[in-house]
């Protein structure tokens, strides 16, 4: 569904953001695209999006060269921003402006989506809510578009707490074998249920592309008392019940994932975990 | 599928009426508003002093110059970039906004202003003066007239797509600024060569006697070759927004 093929792309021509970066992204999955600040999570959601070219390599989303803009493939991908426009419309009135440009929207699910963010009024103009339910607005237009591909930033934020449960609700039923959802986010905790494969950003090249289940099989998460072998060891961090650890699997131990702690061991030792996926 | 592409050149009229119907739906108000605002401006003005004319160029012409408005910042721009229509769709929308919809939108305004001023002060003015405006204006949106607007029209286009913030006014000083130069240039060189200028005047002065003559004999080659000027001009300046559009990255 997308594919991107050694990729160049930079602000400035001293400093590149992305280097020979390769990334392909199958559907039927709830993709989580961690980062630290200024890795480059946006960017690459615009390159996808084609709001932003790559200055080499090729983007390929849905077979269609992403900055070409073709209509045929925006109106198979919606991208939610982290900062999103509201034009000055109605609730009701936004599906009379722009639902006709995406063929398989659903105005039964964008009612049933804005029903559940508890959105009853749909009489009042979206750019005079709050952020939060422009945000649960937008979120209930672009699931009821019902695109193939879905590219979010950064879409918890904003969100009260249970708007985020919901979130989580509406996208667990949302997700469907031919949609790629793709989430770029820092609240890992809200999203830990949602995603079922991690891709981690860092210097500008992808240090993890991984299903959930591949890093548990890999990779064990263990809370343990006492001192810690820090040979054995890729990561820890200290708590106050105990140590968070996290250690090659080599004796095939069931364990939870911990987004945070993964996330965190990949940073601290990324050669290391390299070696281990790619074994 | 090819590496690059010069033009895309896919054109469906669902997607442009979709595009259509998305400006009247958010755009009526504001369009209402400034017609209302011309109408009074016809209605409380001296038509044949020109005001409510001149008004009603600045209108069109401000309107042009902010066509591609949606680029202006970045939220709204990837919205607008991200609609599913082709970047020709997009600029024919702009296109037909600009040259007919407002041209029209705009003189229907203006024309209900004089005529209202005409029904309502009939009895305490001469009917002549009030009616005689609307004859004015017949020569005033001549088709060559009309041509030549639409050249500076799309100029005003081009700048709203290249400059984005506030591309009215920094597309008026950049034609300001063209303009400057040139007659910087040409005074420059002839500062330079002042025995340039003779020759050139002389030459200036058949040409221009040669001009009235075959202009008095055809008038309208004359006017043929205008019209064609303005005419790439204009195509011109929407080629250039088009590619501006296309390679627009937010």
């Amino acid at each position: 569904m997308i594919e991107i093929k050694s990729i160049e792309f930079a602000y400035s021509k001293k400093q590149k953001l992305f280097q020979d970066l390769n990334l392909s992204m199958q559907n039927g999955h709830i993709y989580g695209l961690l980062g630290k600040n200024g890795a480059g999570k946006t960017s690459l959601l615009k390159i996808l999006s084609g709001l932003r070219f790559p200055q080499k390599g090729s983007v390929e989303v849905l077979a269609y060269r992403a900055e070409f803009r073709k209509p045929e493939m925006l109106r198979e991908i919606y991208f939610l921003p982290e900062e999103i426009f509201t034009p000055m419309l109605k609730i009701r009135q936004l599906t009379n402006v722009y639902a006709s440009f995406y063929p398989n929207f659903s105005l039964e699910q964008y009612n049933a989506y804005l029903e559940e963010f508890d959105i009853t009024n749909r009489d009042l103009y979206i750019n005079k809510l709050s952020h939060g339910q422009k945000k649960k607005v937008q979120i209930a237009y672009a699931l009821a578009c019902n695109t193939k591909i879905l590219l979010m930033d950064e879409p918890t934020n904003g969100l009260d707490i249970p708007s985020k449960s919901i979130f989580r609700k509406v996208m667990a039923s949302a997700a469907t074998e031919d949609r790629l959802v793709l989430i770029s986010t820092h609240q890992v905790r809200d999203l830990h249920s949602l995603i079922d494969s991690i891709i981690i950003l860092d210097n500008g090249e992808i240090v993890v592309n991984e299903p959930d289940e591949r890093i548990t099989q890999k990779l064990c998460f263990q809370a343990v008392d006492g001192d810690v072998d820090e040979k054995e060891v890729l990561y820890f961090e200290e708590n106050l019940r105990g140590n968070l650890i996290v250690t090659e699997n080599k004796h095939q131990i069931d364990s939870h994932l911990d987004l945070e702690l993964f996330f965190n061991a990949v940073m601290a030792n990324k050669k290391r975990i390299k070696e281990i996926f790619n074994a | 599928m090819p590496k690059f592409i010069i033009m895309d050149t896919s054109l469906s009229l669902t997607r442009i009426k979709h595009l259509l119907n998305r400006y009247f739906i958010e755009n009526w108000k504001k369009d209402l508003y400034v017609g209302l605002v011309l109408l009074v401006i016809a209605f409380a003005s001296n038509p044949m002093a020109g005001f409510s004319g001149f008004v009603y160029m600045v209108m069109v012409l401000l309107y042009t110059g902010r066509i591609f408005g949606n680029l202006a910042h970045k939220e709204s721009a990837q919205h607008y970039l991200m609609i599913p229509a082709s970047t020709s769709e997009k600029l024919i929308v702009n296109l037909f906004l600009s040259h007919i919809y407002y041209v029209l939108l705009l003189l229907v305004f203006l024309v209900s202003g004089i005529l209202l001023r005409a029904f309502i002060l009939s009895p305490f003015c001469e009917t002549f003066n009030c009616f005689s405006f609307l004859d004015a204006k017949k020569s005033m949106f001549s088709f060559s007239s009309y041509v030549s607007f639409l050249s500076f029209q799309s100029i005003l286009a081009f700048g709203s797509v290249y400059f984005r913030k506030n591309a009215f006014i920094k597309t008026l000083l950049s034609i300001a600024a063209f303009f400057f130069f040139l007659v910087m240039l040409v005074i420059f060189i002839f500062r330079l060569n002042p025995d340039s200028l003779t020759p050139l005047m002389d030459e200036f002065k058949v040409m221009q006697e040669s001009f009235m003559i075959n202009r008095m004999l055809n008038y309208k080659t004359s006017f043929c070759i205008s019209t064609i000027i303005y005419i790439v001009i204009t195509c011109f300046f929407w080629m250039l927004s088009y590619f501006r559009l296309r390679e627009t990255e937010v």
